[in-house]
């Protein structure tokens, strides 16, 4: 709550045209504003434009904030909609065979590589919709509850609930653990 | 959809699996028309439950890392959003001026439209083809000192009609035209109509503000008396019948083509119109006097009624 207060007042100083506020809000977010774009996107080039998108949109846009959601949320929705905008670009673009993502590919076992984590999570999601991947994202890279990514998404917290599932799920069958369910005790 | 022995399709145990890993079950079990208690009891009876919550959990902790952003390209992609919030700030200052110098630039060029038909009209009007404007105030102007006819209709000394003064008098110099024409009207050289002489009227259009000037049947020789008249007044006589004719030298014209035929001012007198000099007639109507000021070439510069 502390941390809201604080954001909704830089955001009232942003919104006067303090740009030592409007900097601080940015800096602050700017790190899971592209990480959700890159979740969403599954594409670091796109990612980045995306992102670049969502901080413009929240630096013109700030004064639109009313301080009635957590600004995070606000941010967060105001990404949200720059990537799933870069994704309907992109869907518009030609894509070069060697840049498709390669859904069916043998899951890197090496958890402790983050380069291997990322790609394996870039492939598990890429079958998913952006729209399912953008659940995910808000979820488990930001920590909104159901109901704000409901609002966010604008979409009923059941189907939020689905399309979490859906991706979390996605990604555990490529770590390998689907396939065998016998092995597990049953109550 | 729960099968008969309690437990969960592989769909639904993710689900909520998942639900469960984010406290979100009673709303889940709720959706199912379950307690949270019997939907908890129905994953522990499902076969691999916790294996795969282990496996969500896992997908969980990997999705919950934030991809990395070099701080290079962090600091490039903030500078700007915050320029671009700069620019946004800028925009309704830039806005204003524009919205101002375009309010600026539509008078200037209404402004420029209108001189351009006030110059055009005169220019008209200067080739005695334009209207008559009446402008000036009526209380700006003495009653005649000429005899009223008759109140019945709008009768006035027509050609002939006046004595014209055998001197031409000079009015002094004048900036405004409207000045030049109400010291004309009321000067006191003006020639009294003569009674018997054939009447010309005025004739009133639909407005107020514009008159067409229209005359009987043209009397016997009128173009003669105003050759007359001309003579009198010390110019040379046209032996044109034509009152559009102008007679150049020493200040004397001919009428306009507004002023009826054949109709011989009551003054005719020279004045200076800012800075130029200028020939100013005078004709006498029943209720209201006819100004005309034309340039030396006869040119009609202003034409003013005045009551």
């Amino acid at each position: 709550m502390a941390d809201d207060d604080r954001e909704k007042s830089l955001a009232r100083r942003a919104a006067d045209g303090d740009s030592g506020a409007l900097d601080t809000l940015l800096r602050d977010h700017t790190a899971l504003v592209h990480g959700v774009c890159r979740r969403i996107l599954g594409n670091p080039d796109d990612a980045l434009d995306a992102t670049q998108e969502a901080l413009i949109a929240i630096a013109r846009k700030i004064g639109s904030f009313d301080g009635r959601s957590k600004f995070s949320t606000w941010a967060y929705r105001v990404a949200t909609n720059a990537a799933l905008d870069e994704a309907r670009r992109r869907n518009r673009r030609p894509v070069p065979l060697e840049t498709m993502p390669e859904t069916g590919r043998t899951p890197a076992r090496d958890t402790e590589s983050g380069i291997a984590d990322r790609l394996d999570l870039d492939a598990a999601l890429a079958g998913l919709t952006p729209e399912y991947r953008a659940a995910v994202a808000l979820r488990d890279l930001v920590g909104m509850d159901y109901a704000e990514i409901a609002e966010v998404l604008g979409i009923p917290a059941g189907t939020v609930r689905s399309r979490i599932s859906r991706g979390r799920a996605a990604l555990a069958d490529l770590l390998g653990n689907r396939e065998a369910p016998s092995e597990h005790p049953t109550n | 959809m729960p099968d008969h022995l309690g437990t969960f399709e592989p769909t639904q145990l993710d689900e909520l699996l998942s639900a469960e890993l984010d406290g979100e079950l009673a709303a889940a079990a709720r959706d199912l028309g379950s307690s949270v208690e019997d939907v908890a009891a129905r994953l522990r009876a499902t076969p691999g439950a916790d294996a795969r919550r282990a496996a969500l959990v896992a997908a969980r902790a990997l999705l919950e890392q934030a991809p990395p952003i070099d701080e290079l390209t962090a600091t490039r992609l903030r500078t700007a959003a915050l320029q671009a919030a700069t620019e946004v700030r800028a925009d309704p200052v830039d806005d204003r001026r524009r919205r101002r110098n375009r309010v600026l630039t539509v008078s200037g060029a209404i402004a420029a439209a209108i001189l351009a038909v006030v110059a055009i009209a005169t220019a008209l009007s200067g080739n005695h083809s334009g209207t008559v404007s009446a402008t000036a105030k009526p209380a700006a102007v003495q009653p005649a000192t000429a005899p009223e006819k008759s109140a019945d209709h709008r009768a006035l000394g027509a050609a002939g009609s006046t004595t014209t003064p055998a001197t031409t008098p000079a009015l002094g110099a004048f900036a405004d035209v409207k000045a030049l024409a109400v010291a004309a009207a009321n000067n006191g050289a003006i020639a009294r109509p003569d009674p018997n002489a054939p009447q010309l009227s005025f004739k009133d259009s639909t407005t107020n503000d514009k008159y067409r000037l229209t005359a009987p049947a043209p009397t016997t020789s009128s173009g003669d008396q105003v050759a007359q008249n001309r003579a009198a007044a010390g110019a040379p006589v046209s032996k044109s019948k034509s009152l559009t004719t102008p007679l150049h030298g020493n200040g004397v014209c001919a009428s306009p083509l507004q002023i009826p035929g054949g109709t011989a001012p009551a003054l005719r007198a020279t004045a200076t119109l800012a800075g130029k000099p200028v020939v100013v007639l005078v004709y006498l109507g029943t209720n209201e006097r006819i100004v005309v000021v034309e340039d030396v070439d006869c040119k009609l510069l202003n034409l003013q009624l005045l009551r």
